[in-house]
């Protein structure tokens, strides 16, 4: 593992020592905006991250404050064709509870780390861990960036999270609409493990995006078989963001079949539907309603609303109250009804 | 009365808002073949498209948040309020990827533009040079 993180610094360095020939295409410096990142000087290389804080007061459990996720990112071009990214993220790695028990522990996790080649608009080829390309929060799910502490259980329950392979993507655009797809595959171990609750490797997918004025649809299509268990997992579903001019409606589903080594088959589904309202342009009102199923025929519902302030774009405190039943993982505790916090920061 | 109430509000209205909008320019240095609609502008400058038609990489340039001609370009171009943009270039930051470049002055643009291959940027349409290529030309109704 340590040798893994070694390479992966060490493929960071060499492409960013390359980066010097983007001076021409990298923005003058103009004084640091909060959720821009930093440019190191003309060099092209960017860094940036988020840090979270959250809060949680659960039925069953008692009261905690957590340093949940401090990331890094190093990012830039290299030419006009070569694009690299690496994140580096600790995870809950100091807390508090009202007992006053403190909990550190050391969980930095390799996030991502990808090389892009752009070939065309229609055609770009990544290599490396990256986000898996399924629905709309898997892919953009900091909590500074996000609408409400908790995550949907189907933006990442049903699916590896992050794969570790390639991507090719691409985008075409019409009179009146944008057509995006990406196809990608693994047939490999996943680089650092500890990261996600579904872990394969080997998984091909792909996904087809419409996007039409304020509407977004997605579909997607993946087969992935499980690490562990070695069960076969075939899903597609449906994503959906509709804007209007104070009002988002957000959802995902997905649902497939769960072949088992034995022989055996079973459903396994998850979605949510979110609605949005500004009440001003720093403030939100959330409402969400999931409903799960595992394979297990374990079932999991959960009722969100929350309220989001957004003193500046790259920054949000978040206060949301949750009420859930049932269970989707076997492993996971009894839940209830609970309320949650966070304070996020993009910088 | 009401031609009286006109003539006052139009006394007491400051004279920018007497004047149509200026028509701001997309200009290049060359785009061979290239003809470019408000949408296809929209994706170049919210780094949607990369690529020109010949392959070469776009490189789109900006004015400050404040300058009039980016104001314009914005509302009739990209079509979002400023603060939407900037979580839209939040979110890109997450992807790794950077907001346009942005240089202070029109002469600045025009300067850019005459040095780097494939830079595309917006200017008032009466500070166009002869040397330099429109693509598009907008004006907010």
């Amino acid at each position: 593992m340590q040798a893994r993180r070694l390479a992966a610094v060490a493929l960071t360095l060499f492409v960013a020592s390359t980066a010097h020939a983007q001076d021409a295409v990298t923005p003058p410096s103009r004084g640091y905006t909060l959720g821009d990142g930093y440019p190191l000087g003309s060099s092209g290389i960017r860094l940036g991250g988020y840090i979270t804080v959250d809060a949680e007061n659960p039925d069953h459990e008692p009261a905690s404050l957590a340093f949940d996720d401090v990331s890094l990112f190093v990012f830039g071009e290299a030419g006009s064709r070569w694009r690299y990214f690496t994140e580096v993220e600790e995870t809950h790695f100091w807390q508090i509870d009202s007992t006053g028990k403190v909990t550190a522990r050391n969980n930095a996790d390799i996030e991502r780390l990808y090389l892009d080649y752009l070939h065309a608009d229609g055609l770009k080829v990544r290599a490396g861990k990256f986000l898996t390309p399924v629905g709309t929060w898997n892919e953009i799910h900091p909590d500074p960036l996000t609408w409400t502490v908790s995550r949907p259980l189907a933006s990442f329950g049903t699916f590896p999270a992050f794969t570790t392979g390639v991507q090719v993507f691409g985008s075409w655009s019409g009179e009146s609409r944008d057509v995006d797809y990406t196809v990608f595959a693994q047939r490999n171990a996943a680089l650092d493990r500890s990261t996600g609750d579904r872990q394969t490797e080997r998984m091909l997918g792909g996904r087809v995006r419409v996007r039409q004025s304020r509407v977004e649809i997605g579909v997607p299509l993946v087969r992935y078989t499980e690490r562990d268990t070695r069960d076969v997992v075939t899903f597609s579903g449906a994503d959906l963001v509709a804007r209007a001019r104070r009002l988002e409606v957000r959802g995902e589903l997905t649902a497939g079949r769960v072949r088992s080594l034995n022989g055996s088959a079973a459903a396994e589904y998850a979605g949510y539907l979110q609605g949005l309202w500004a009440l001003t342009d720093r403030v939100f009102l959330i409402g969400r309603q999931e409903r799960a199923e595992s394979r297990d025929r374990l079932t999991y519902t959960a009722a969100s609303a929350g309220l989001l302030f957004r003193p500046l774009p790259a920054m949000s405190l978040k206060v949301e109250f949750q009420d859930r039943s049932g269970r989707f993982f076997a492993a996971d505790a009894p839940m209830g009804k609970q309320v949650l916090a966070s304070f996020g920061v993009l910088f | 009365m009401l031609n009286t109430a006109a003539w006052l509000l139009m006394m007491l209205m400051p004279a920018w808002a007497l004047q149509p909008a200026p028509q701001i320019a997309l200009v290049t240095r060359k785009a061979p073949g290239e003809t470019i609609s408000e949408r296809a502008a929209a994706r170049v400058f919210l780094k949607e498209r990369l690529f020109w038609k010949d392959g070469s990489r776009i490189v789109p340039v900006n004015l400050p948040p404040d300058h009039a001609a980016r104001q314009t370009f914005s509302q009739a171009v990209l079509k979002r309020e400023r603060r939407e943009l900037l979580a839209y270039w939040n979110e890109q930051h997450f992807k790794g990827v950077n907001p346009p470049v942005v240089l202070e002055s029109e002469e600045a643009v025009k300067a850019f533009i005459r040095q780097v291959d494939g830079a595309v940027g917006y200017i008032r349409r009466d500070l166009v040079d002869p040397d330099l290529t429109v693509l598009l030309v907008v004006q907010l109704p």
